[in-house]
């Protein structure tokens, strides 16, 4: 047995969860490697769950010598996962897949999984940080801030994270790339993946339809401001908060999305102003401390590439809050909403809508 | 470590070794016309020879082939015209080769008709006589089944087979050796070397009675045009010699099979899927009830004991255990599936510790996801 206890390492094939699994060696760990099957799609032999990303997984397993095994999660990642995206989009609002597995699969079913194996500790090639501090485990932004993760663990659990090692977070890309190098892990070079695993950038829009044979997709109608109609649309699926392009209408200036109803199947757009908000409102909030108090001046990231924007909180009831801030725009619904601390994460949850700039104004907001 | 998988494959034996060694030295093609090439071709028809004795069969009737994969498909693809919408009647728990061969020539316009199959795995004959019909050209059943051991009775099939007029194929590649050294009477019998102690990738279809058959592969008149390819020498003398030190072990008892699942049945929860009778002597089924197979498999791998889900064609993939839903199972129970498989050099104290592991490692299994015991509930 090793000093430091086992860990069984999320192993995806890619050059992160590699060099974490390395890492780990290095510093003594009982290490075991575990590649997640999450999802499998017949045609396609890349993203992620491919039979070749195992097979790497399984090269830099036996370059570590560690023993490692293939788990299938398939069933969670659908019922959960892919379940939850389909909704999403059906409702008119944008998911987060990667929050989600994170959530229900990664620190859930994984973390179970890890025990069974007679696991002290999880580790995944994700770049955040966990730091222990007086009240338990925190979690902080990595510090490559290009590739910082945090936002997609917001909701991983308390118990969870402090039980979590991040092997990476305190590294740069780069960094991680020339430890590959260094230890000759024949990943050191694949691309990063920053695709949704089962459904490739781009092809969101048919997955959906693909998916919902049991209750088909409606056409509906694109108006502007006024409620005029300016064009037709085949689902709303296909349309996000703040979206530009793919709209279907000649406009002579740019156009948003603003408003999605799905029930009416009605998408609304706008110009640029028509999308920014003076705050937001989130449900299945969760905190990975003490909630933050009302008044406290926090920052706030809305999506995944968007930098964490100051905010305050401004109410939080039951496990729904709302901030207010005047840097969001394009404020969609189903994004997860993180709350930080600085580089800390303190929670989140997922964003029910915008508040809109004139309301807020007007002070007639309530949760 | 305890070796507890020999349905998926065994050690090579020291005699099997040692006739590869020696048949490593004639390079010889075993077809060319000089010397060498005669002396390989020797060693080549004196491994067929002594296969074929210690089978029961006739020299001829073996030809040799990459083992028991393209044997299965080789027995179905040559039998079956599928645009003439040929019917093999077959039993769906057998292995993936006879079975996804199947598959694959119902794709291409054969009918497939499925035999029916009770809890334990068996096949009656006269659901065999049922199913037979006009256009039924092959009956497909294995004699032994890889992951619950249910032996079946070929015998019976085999004679109703011929009076029915309809080839038979039994892929015989667990019970070569364990049911016994004699092959059952079937046209068509898939062996493979590696379950025996002999090396991967050789085996034999044995072809009793000339059924009619097309050949896989084109290109050569080896094997008599019908497995066309410079000939595996040094395998077949490797297989020749693992099927007689096989012979020479005498016949098989159920003893460590019963053993260890004496030392499995108090676990809480476990259930035993493989039969006690007309059961491989060395493959025990069960399952830890709320646990997925692919956990204990990777859980005992940690603690030194080797098994496995069921079979390592389907390990790594999630998948329920065909066989178990083939029986009746729901999906939940077939993933719980433990296959343990002992060889000849298992001991009985093997078995003693392998089943104080298993005991060990499904409490601690449990323990683990007991909420109070948890290190850290599920977010
Ligand atoms: C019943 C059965 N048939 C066929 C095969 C395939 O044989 P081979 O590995 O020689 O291709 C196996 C195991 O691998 C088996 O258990």
């Amino acid at each position: 047995m090793s000093r430091r206890g086992r860990v069984v390492v999320a192993m995806s094939g890619g050059v992160d969860s590699s060099v974490s699994a390395a890492l780990l060696v290095d510093q003594g760990y009982d290490v075991v490697g575990v590649a997640m099957r999450l999802w499998e799609d017949a045609e396609s032999e890349s993203g992620c769950c491919s039979l070749d990303d195992f097979l790497d997984a399984r090269l830099v397993a036996e370059k570590l010598d560690i023993p490692f095994y293939v788990m299938d999660f398939r069933e969670e990642f659908r019922a959960t996962v892919v379940a939850n995206f389909v909704r999403e989009y059906r409702q008119g609002r944008t998911p987060n897949p990667c929050v989600r597995c994170n959530h229900s699969v990664k620190f859930a079913s994984f973390w179970d999984r890890a025990r069974e194996l007679g696991a002290e500790w999880i580790a995944t090639g994700h770049y955040a940080r966990r730091r222990d501090g007086a009240a338990g485990a925190e979690l902080w932004r990595g510090v490559d801030p290009d590739k910082d993760q945090s936002y997609f663990l917001f909701s991983m659990g308390r118990e969870a994270l402090a039980r979590t090692i991040f092997p990476v977070g305190h590294m740069q890309k780069d960094e991680v790339r020339a430890e590959a190098e260094r230890l000759g892990l024949p990943v050191a070079s694949k691309p990063d993946s920053q695709e949704i695993c089962f459904a490739p950038r781009g092809t969101h829009a048919a997955f959906v339809e693909a998916q919902s044979s049991a209750l088909p997709i409606r056409p509906g109608v694109v108006v502007d401001q006024d409620g005029t109609e300016i064009g037709r649309h085949d689902g709303v699926h296909r349309f996000t908060i703040g979206q530009r392009r793919g709209l279907g209408i000649s406009s002579d200036r740019p156009l948003y999305v603003t408003d999605i109803d799905p029930v009416g199947g009605v998408v609304r757009v706008g110009d640029a102003a028509a999308v920014g908000c003076a705050g937001l409102s989130a449900s299945e909030a969760e905190w990975l401390g003490e909630p933050p108090p009302v008044g406290a001046a926090v920052r706030i990231k809305i999506r995944s590439r968007f930098e964490p924007q100051s905010a305050v909180i401004t109410s939080i009831a039951g496990d729904r809050f709302q901030v207010a801030s005047d840097r969001l725009k394009a404020v969609a619904p189903g994004q997860a909403a993180v709350v930080y601390d600085g580089e800390r994460v303190l929670g989140g949850g997922w964003i029910e809508s915008g508040v809109a700039a004139r309301l807020a104004d007007a002070g007639e907001v309530a949760v | 470590m305890i070796y507890l998988d020999y349905n998926a494959t065994a050690p090579l034996l020291q005699p099997a070794r040692d006739a590869m060694a020696a048949a490593q030295d004639e390079f010889g093609n075993a077809s060319s016309a000089y010397a060498q090439g005669r002396r390989a071709r020797a060693v080549l028809e004196g491994a067929r020879r002594d296969l074929a004795e210690i089978a029961g069969v006739q020299p001829r009737d073996i030809c040799f082939t990459s083992g028991g994969t393209e044997s299965n498909n080789a027995a179905l693809f040559g039998t079956i015209e599928p645009a003439s919408a040929h019917e093999i009647v077959l039993a769906p728990h057998d292995h993936s080769s006879v079975v996804e061969s199947a598959r694959e020539l119902e794709r291409r316009g054969a009918k497939l008709r499925w035999l029916p199959v009770d809890a334990a795995g068996r096949v009656a004959a006269a659901a065999v006589a049922e199913a037979i019909s006009e256009s039924t050209r092959l009956v497909s059943v294995g004699w032994a089944n890889n992951e619950i051991g249910t032996i079946q009775d070929c015998q019976a099939i085999a004679e109703l087979c011929r009076d029915r007029g309809v080839a038979f194929h039994s892929d015989a590649v667990q019970g070569f050796g364990k049911v016994s050294m004699q092959l059952p009477d079937a046209d068509l019998i898939s062996i493979t070397a590696h379950k025996l102690g002999g090396p991967k990738g050789i085996g034999a279809l044995v072809r009793r009675r000339d059924v009619e058959l097309r050949p896989l592969l084109f290109g050569g008149s080896q094997e008599r045009g019908w497995r066309p390819g410079t000939e595996n020498v040094v395998g077949a003398a490797g297989f020749a010699a693992a099927a007689l030190a096989a012979r020479d072990a005498g016949a098989w008892t159920d003893a460590l099979r019963e053993r260890l699942w004496r030392a499995l049945e108090p676990i809480a929860g476990v259930e035993r899927y493989s039969p006690a009778a007309n059961c491989l002597p060395n493959t025990l089924l069960v399952g830890f009830a709320g646990l997925r197979g692919e956990s204990v498999v990777a859980a005992l791998d940690l603690e030194g004991v080797a098994v496995s889900v069921g079979s390592a064609c389907a390990a790594g993939s999630g998948e329920p255990s065909h066989v178990l839903r083939a029986l009746g199972y729901d999906d939940e129970r077939a993933r719980c599936a433990v296959r343990f498989s002992s060889g000849r050099a298992t001991t009985a104290d093997e078995i003693d510790r392998a089943g104080e592991i298993v005991a060990t490692v499904v409490a601690r299994m449990r323990a683990a996801l007991e909420p109070a015991a948890a290190a850290g509930g599920a977010a």
